[in-house]
């Protein structure tokens, strides 16, 4: 369960990127999460719940966005989105995929109400 | 006067890990400088982690060897490998699951780098956390063992998709098993071709030559 760490730091750079703006409420934080990140969602909420309770993000709501993998088949080059293992080939049948994308991990937006003058 | 208030959003489009993979960076790079090559070892508790590199150390006298220990809490797999007369030294990461760069880097002042060979790194025992925690090493080894049964790669597929070789350990013991090794083996193909797999009773040293010239060929490479 890292999902505590991850938490910790998707504050940090949401911090340091906030930093030269005048915050009223942060509204959302939106992060991509790839199927084969290793990441539990409800954890990742958890943390993020527990972490978010006073200060800067105080009623912050975290957005996972998570995009399917990409996986290209070792047999018949066949290019396929999944969500699990098991993988079987739409094609050929093949169960041996070359992973292209499903591994994100990162921090993309934060929405926010700005105080202005 | 009264005060505006904008909503907007603002893009960041920053990886979450990027200050342990900074840190990982940076570690790789010390460690290019000192010609060590790096080792990060990954399993579940009890596979046999410890006593593989027991036996690794053993039957490689000829190369300096030394070893970091990552548990959450007893300096009991340290003193295992400090009878053998290696350098080590544990981390307690106080009930985090994994190691990270970080805690790596803090430890390498402890050790004459330059006079190193290989510099191995027993990671926590955990299948899920340490898979997304780069350290720097050159190569991550999985090691499983056949009595947590025949069914772990494909319940941790990230666990194979993030390393370089996987050994499954305990072969010894697969007369009292009912498991499907042929299965296991179908498995981690499935979810990684051609990733290098190798059987091993390390306690039985089965196994361990083929491992030792996996280690030395690809310390070679460096």
């Amino acid at each position: 369960m890292h999902e505590a760490s991850l938490v910790e730091n998707i504050l940090f750079i949401a911090e340091e990127n906030l930093k030269p703006y005048q915050i009223k409420q942060v509204n959302s934080i939106k992060v991509c999460i790839g199927r084969f990140a290793g990441v539990m969602e409800d954890a990742l909420f958890a943390a993020f719940e527990a972490a978010t309770q006073e200060g800067l993000f105080k009623g912050a709501k975290l957005q996972i966005n998570k995009p399917l993998a990409q996986v290209r088949c070792y047999s018949c080059g066949n290019l396929d989105e999944i969500d699990h293992f098991p993988y079987q080939c739409s094609r050929c049948g093949s169960n041996m995929p070359e992973l292209l994308t499903g591994r994100e991990l990162y921090l993309e937006a934060v929405d926010f109400d700005e105080v202005g003058e | 006067m009264t005060k505006l208030v904008n909503e907007m959003e603002l893009k960041i489009e920053t990886e979450i890990l990027s200050k342990n993979n900074e840190l990982a960076e940076h570690n790789r790079k010390l460690f290019k400088q000192n010609n060590l090559w790096v080792l990060n070892v990954v399993g579940s508790p009890g596979a046999g982690k410890t006593s593989l590199l027991e036996t690794l150390i053993k039957a490689m006298p000829d190369l300096k060897i030394a070893v970091i220990e990552g548990d959450l809490a007893t300096a009991n797999d340290a003193e295992r490998i400090r009878a053998l007369g290696t350098p080590v030294i544990q981390i307690n990461t106080q009930g985090g699951c994994h190691l990270d760069a970080k805690m790596i880097a803090s430890v390498l002042p402890v050790f004459d780098l330059e006079a190193l060979d290989i510099l191995i790194i027993e990671n926590v025992g955990n299948l899920v956390c340490p898979c997304d925690f780069d350290l720097g090493e050159n190569c991550r080894m999985l090691v499983l063992s056949t009595p947590e049964g025949a069914d772990k790669p494909q319940k941790y597929p990230n666990a194979v998709l993030t390393s370089d070789a996987v050994i499954i350990n305990k072969t010894d013991l697969l007369p009292y098993l009912k498991i499907d090794i042929g299965k296991m083996l179908n498995d981690i193909n499935a979810i990684k071709k051609d990733i290098p797999v190798f059987l091993a009773a390390a306690t039985e040293k089965e196994g361990i030559e083929e491992i030792c010239k996996y280690i030395k060929e690809a310390k070679k490479c460096l």
